[in-house]
């Protein structure tokens, strides 16, 4: 495997092929699903029972064994409590945020950080929760395909913000499933259709899911697919217009309901609704128990009438990103609608409206999602068999620092190309100030108190110099999962100062290594065993791809001395494999990281370089 | 990465640095750029060579989105030339276009106040208006004339108008939000 090949559009690869079980994995409110591509067909996996949809409910029994999907939901009567729907509403959330959410059935552990509920297992995070969905679909993706996978895209709204990503990522992490990607829903959407009709244009993408909506508008062209805006709200979604349902029938029948049978009739409301997409009327009904049974009619219309005010909010958003684009709706080529919710005949009469044209619906819009992360899944893992694109998304949100009287100073604005890194000085105000706090926030507001806490970081070690004689660059990146690092150094004197993050609803790494270690079988020993032979592997992958780039590029990028150390180092490293020592094998791949990371990135100025001098070759030619 | 700070732009794409360009050009390049570099086409190789990637992916969209925008490619040019824009604040702006400012300012929040959506409308499209007649003549300054001090001024002026139509948009959407 030449893992440093640097690889040239149209050049034949002949490398002998191996191919990687890749999966996409849209992680939904309502329900989750997973696809995968092979012989360059997309398809949806299905369960033993030929269902492709995954119902998101995870109930735990009293012994803490937990179920999940359709069985869950069918039990949730009798294990009200324990029964958790829509957790994805909770990823990266704190108990503040549980107001707007309605009443819920469940106990909420009083705590810090990011949300956690009493169940029969003891008290769990929603990312301990929503990995037990993600290892349902772990299993049946490795039954379907016959083998362990590689990895998988997991879809996430492009509203989430860093807490809601990370939280994503680590519910993945202890389901066992390495994440190649987290794709935003509506650039998943966009692949899955833009393959499809080999359209070019400019595409708005309206996803009314479950429990979130989003709204991004993409340009499709010379192979890249480009976010230019998006905006959307995690708080807005098709169990809204359950609850406006529940709400008006409750408030038509005068019933008070226990918060368990609320959400019992909120399934009825649930059924009401979708039968709404396909007939005029309905009778909602809900057995109380003792008395007459309440029962309800409800038009379309009236439907409609009831939830105007939702679909509204979902239309300013719309309009809000296509300014940021710089279009007006009439300029957009095409319209597509994902997410069950988006079936509403309210809804999509007002997609039309506002947009002058019909929307997209050719693909099911509860699949769409995942196909298309299925189709970038297998472009990550590295089975090029389709024709090479690229994704380039933005960040959803503006990123900036709280300064003095709870201001926000915007780093990046929202809406910028990801990745991105961003460089800002600070400096001490008191002489000898050795540490300084920054809270990191998410958010369009002004006021630090307004947007969402990302998190606290405590820079330590800086030399004690005069007030505002330190110069501390702060250095800010988003990768392109859209999850944010920070970085600090003193410029004066280049001591690298000590980050203490504190993340405001993540978890810390210790965290996830406990969780992994519970839900391990036999805890201890064997996790160390899996950690170490990981250990092992990485190692070994480094020393190929070290050897391939020497080949490759060695002579003309580097001088004899560097080759030799580099060289060293491998054996240092092929040494300490034959052990088992992982503090050993860790060393030895840290310091051979250290020299083959400038390498790579002379390797990778090469290669612009490169496509600059090919492209005037062109030019000269053509 | 103190590099990044003084890094040129203009090299990162191969164009001229001057600031009349060709928006589809400089686009056409940026994206052929970010095809090879992106981390996503290195996704299965090593740690290395995705962290590498990763920086040179931001890097050419910091460059990008500088010279995308006349106002930070202005100000870029001018900083390459060794003009800072900022410190050139000493030197008074015209007394018509403070004059002008205000008189937008005022407009702006009357309109803001009597949740006049049309007049909001009309004033951003006058604003957008005036920066393009800017933008034109800042190309004269910058790059005929090369008057570094007279396209400061200008750039400046730029600045002004850029928070303005901000203020404008901001007011548009909290009228619709609302």
């Amino acid at each position: 495997m030449s893992l440093l090949q640097i690889l040239e559009p149209g050049a034949a690869t002949e490398e002998p092929v191996i191919r990687r079980l890749a999966v996409g994995i849209d992680l939904g409110t309502t329900h989750s699903l997973v696809a995968t591509l092979d012989n360059g067909q997309v398809r949806v996996l299905l369960n033993d029972a030929g269902e492709a949809l995954l119902p998101s409910v995870v109930g735990f029994q009293a012994d803490g064994r937990a179920q999940v999907g359709r069985a869950a939901r069918e039990a949730a009567i009798h294990n009200p409590g324990a029964t958790f729907h829509s957790i994805k509403r909770f990823m990266g959330r704190g108990t503040a945020d549980l107001a707007q959410a309605g009443p819920l059935p469940y106990q909420v552990v009083e705590g810090d950080g990011m949300i956690r509920f009493q169940t029969p297992r003891g008290p769990l995070s929603p990312v301990e929760i929503s990995a037990e969905i993600l290892k349902v679909l772990r299993v049946r993706a490795e039954a379907a395909l016959g083998g362990p996978l590689h990895g998988a895209v997991i879809t996430v709204p492009a509203y989430f913000d860093d807490g809601q990503r990370q939280a994503t990522r680590d519910a993945a992490r202890l389901a066992g499933i390495e994440v190649l990607r987290l794709l935003n829903e509506p650039t998943a959407a966009a692949v899955a259709y833009g393959l499809d009709k080999g359209s070019e244009g400019i595409f708005a993408i309206y996803d009314l899911g479950g429990g979130t909506f989003d709204l991004s508008i993409l340009r499709l062209r010379q192979g890249v697919f480009e976010v230019l805006a998006t905006a959307g709200n995690t708080a807005l979604g098709g169990d809204d217009f359950d609850r406006r349902l529940a709400d008006w029938f409750l408030a038509e029948t005068d019933l008070a309901l226990t918060p368990a049978a609320y959400s019992e009739l909120l399934a009825h409301a649930r059924r009401a609704k979708e039968a709404l997409s396909t007939v005029e009327a309905v009778e909602l009904a809900f057995d109380a128990g003792a008395g007459p049974r309440p029962a309800c009619r409800i038009t379309r219309e009236q439907f409609a009438t009831l939830t105007a005010d939702l679909v509204q909010k979902t239309l300013q958003l719309t309009r809000r990103a296509l300014r940021d684009a710089g279009f007006t709706p009439t300029e957009v080529d095409g319209v597509v609608l994902v997410g069950g919710a988006s079936r509403m005949p309210q809804v999509r009469a007002a997609v039309a409206e506002c947009f002058g044209k019909p929307p997209l619906i050719d693909l099911d819009p509860d699949q769409v999602v995942a196909l298309g992360a299925a189709i970038q899944a297998n472009v990550l893992a590295g089975n090029r068999d389709g024709e090479d694109w690229l994704l380039l998304d933005v960040i959803p949100l503006s990123l900036g620092i709280e300064t003095m009287g709870g201001l926000v100073e915007k780093i990046i604005p929202r809406n910028s190309t990801l990745p991105i890194a961003r460089a800002q000085d600070f400096t001490t105000f008191k002489d000898g100030q050795t540490a300084m706090g920054l809270h990191i926030v998410q958010g369009e507001r002004d006021l630090a108190a307004d947007c969402r806490s990302l998190a606290r970081f405590e820079l330590r070690g800086i030399p004690p110099l005069a007030a505002g004689a330190a110069r501390i660059q702060v250095l800010f990146q988003v990768d392109a999962d859209g999850l944010v690092s920070v970085s600090a150094t003193e410029e004066s004197t280049g001591t690298g100062a000590q980050v203490v993050v504190k993340p405001s609803y993540g978890l810390s790494d210790e965290d996830i290594t406990r969780m992994l270690a519970d839900s391990l079988a036999h805890a201890q020993d064997d996790a160390r065993a899996r950690i170490l032979a990981e250990q092992k592997v990485e190692a070994q992958r480094l020393i190929e791809a070290t050897r391939a780039a020497l080949n490759a590029d060695g002579a003309a990028l580097l001088n004899d001395a560097e080759i030799a150390a580099m060289l060293q180092a491998v054996q240092h490293l092929e040494d300490s494999l034959a052990g088992s020592d992982g503090e050993a094998i860790g060393l030895a791949k840290s310091a051979l990281d250290a020299l083959t990371d400038p390498f790579a990135a002379r390797r990778m100025d090469h290669n612009i370089r490169t496509a600059l001098a090919g492209r005037r070759v062109q030019e000269i030619g053509g | 990465m103190t590099a990044m700070v003084a890094s040129d732009y203009f090299a990162v794409f191969d164009v001229p640095p001057a600031f009349a360009q060709d928006p589809t050009e400089l686009e056409r390049r940026y994206l052929e750029m970010q095809t090879r570099v992106h981390p996503d086409r290195h996704a299965h190789q090593d740690a290395a060579q995705r962290r590498a990637a990763v920086e040179q992916a931001a890097r050419i969209n910091e460059a990008y989105r500088n010279l995308k925008d006349p106002l930070t490619r202005s100000t870029h040019l001018l900083a390459l030339r060794g003009v800072d824009v900022l410190s050139a604040g000493s030197i008074p702006l015209p007394a018509d276009f403070l004059f002008q400012q205000m008189s937008w300012h005022e407009d702006l929040e009357a309109a803001r106040k009597a949740g006049d959506q049309d007049r909001l409308t009309r004033l951003a499209e006058s604003l957008l208006a005036e920066r393009e007649r800017l933008v034109q003549a800042l190309i004269r300054t910058l790059d005929e004339e090369r008057d570094d001090n007279a396209a400061a001024q200008r750039v400046r002026q730029l600045m002004f108008l850029r928070r303005l139509i901000e203020q404008a948009q901001a007011a548009i959407e909290e009228w619709e939000f609302s």
